[in-house]
């Protein structure tokens, strides 16, 4: 039976529609040419993914030598906030793992693990509250974005992220009286199906976030900024990468006192217990953290670079 | 444990720009052209993010246009500025030539 010829249109559709636009007939006749009627290995298929990867770092304004300033600005602001969304996500974990973490202290230890724990949930905090002040900030501007014929290009978008919305909201009923009939071992890994549940609804809450994040980069991307609402936003997320910045740095301090002094704890041990105090769970964490906090700089980076080139 | 030549990594230019100018030093290409003369004159096997990535970086600059053609295979050809650029970087791997076969040449001479 003869085989069917590769289809190299698929591959385009990771690059950017400007891109596409440009390139995409002859890329895909290279692409045919140089297959010549064979499969692509798996090298070349990873060589298109990262240039995809790289044209849309160029097209969004957050790599090259060439963006103007603003975009540059608004493309770092934007990528702090995606950061944010991730930190989001490490915060909920870190603060379902540290739970109730002071009962299991030993009398008389260090209260270093308390001071990192308070680091993380101030900064937290403060963090949300710069967060919802950029938002109110650019609500004018998203306003007249979608009186202006944007509800029509963002609408899709918003349909997907409010479905999720609507399905993580409407699973917290049923979980939390669930987890009510069940025991503290149990809540925690020792019924599995309780422990898929959770980890499928943990699943959903991601897939929420990006998708809102979609929403905020698609929308933000067209929106008329102004120069004044431009600099606020980047002062703010300059601010918000700091934090992140400082939270991660509060999460280690907090874990670092926690494995010394109560190690168990962190593996859900009896008090007293010989624990390792490396719980896979936390490094999960702490690696969300420092990702988001290294995105949350390169968006920083951005910023800088463009108040040099203004 | 595979052993690494020991002139590895020093012996050519890997730089997707400068290839691609050099390969449209000698004429317009189109993509799968340029893979294939880049390939031959300096053994580089340039992948299609790394080849579209540094045409699409070229052109911006100025450096490369494309010529108006009906078929799909869009070719390429260097602009004025894109020989200056390449006359520039031959100039200066010419010159650190010359500097490294001279103290080469010193080097084995006081070493015979």
């Amino acid at each position: 039976m003869k085989r069917r010829p590769y289809d190299a249109t698929r591959l385009l559709k990771w690059y950017p529609a400007s891109w596409r636009a440009r390139y995409g007939d002859e890329f895909v006749s290279y692409v045919d040419d140089t297959l010549d009627g064979t499969r692509p290995t798996a090298g070349f298929v990873i060589s298109i993914a990262l240039g995809a990867v790289r044209e849309r770092g160029h097209a969004s304004g957050l790599l090259g030598e060439h963006p103007a300033p603003d975009v540059q600005s608004r493309a770092g602001s934007l990528l702090v906030l995606c950061a944010w969304s991730v930190f989001i996500l490490a915060g909920a974990t870190f603060s379902k793992q540290s739970e109730h973490f002071a009962r299991a202290m030993p009398a008389g230890s260090s209260s270093s693990a308390r001071v990192g724990f308070e680091i993380v949930a101030w900064c937290g905090a403060m963090g949300m509250i710069l967060v919802l002040t950029g938002a109110c900030v650019a609500l004018p501007s998203f306003v007249a974005f979608l009186r202006s014929g944007g509800w029509t290009v963002a609408r899709r978008r918003v349909l997907h992220a409010l479905a999720l919305t609507v399905l993580v909201l409407g699973a917290i009923v049923p979980l939390t009286l669930w987890s009510r009939h069940l025991s503290t071992v149990q809540r925690n890994g020792g019924d599995a199906t309780y422990s898929f549940a959770f980890v499928a609804w943990a699943i959903a809450i991601a897939l929420t976030l990006v998708s809102w994040d979609r929403v905020f980069v698609q929308c933000v991307t067209r929106m008329a900024l102004s120069p004044r609402v431009l600099r606020t936003e980047a002062l703010l997320a300059t601010a918000v990468s700091l934090l992140m910045v400082v939270i991660t740095a509060g999460a280690a301090f907090w874990w670092a006192d926690v494995a010394s002094n109560a190690p168990w704890f962190l593996q859900g041990a009896s008090f007293g217990s010989s624990s390792s105090p490396l719980s896979p769970n936390l490094i999960i964490t702490l690696a969300l953290m420092m990702v988001a906090a290294c995105a949350g700089a390169l968006g920083v980076s951005r910023i800088v670079r463009s108040w040099r080139q203004a | 444990m595979k052993k690494t030549p020991a002139n590895e990594g020093l012996r050519r230019t890997n730089d997707p720009p400068l290839l691609i100018l050099t390969s449209l030093a000698s004429g317009p290409k189109h993509g799968h052209a340029l893979a294939k003369d880049i390939a031959a004159f300096a053994g580089v096997e340039l992948g299609p993010g790394a080849l579209y990535g540094a045409i699409t970086r070229l052109e911006e600059r100025g450096l490369i246009e494309p010529l108006n053609d009906d078929d799909r295979r869009r070719p390429y050809r260097i602009t004025e500025a894109g020989s200056a650029s390449l006359a520039s970087a031959i100039a200066d791997m010419r010159r650190l030539v010359d500097v490294g076969t001279a103290r080469l040449r010193l080097a084995l001479g006081g070493l015979s």
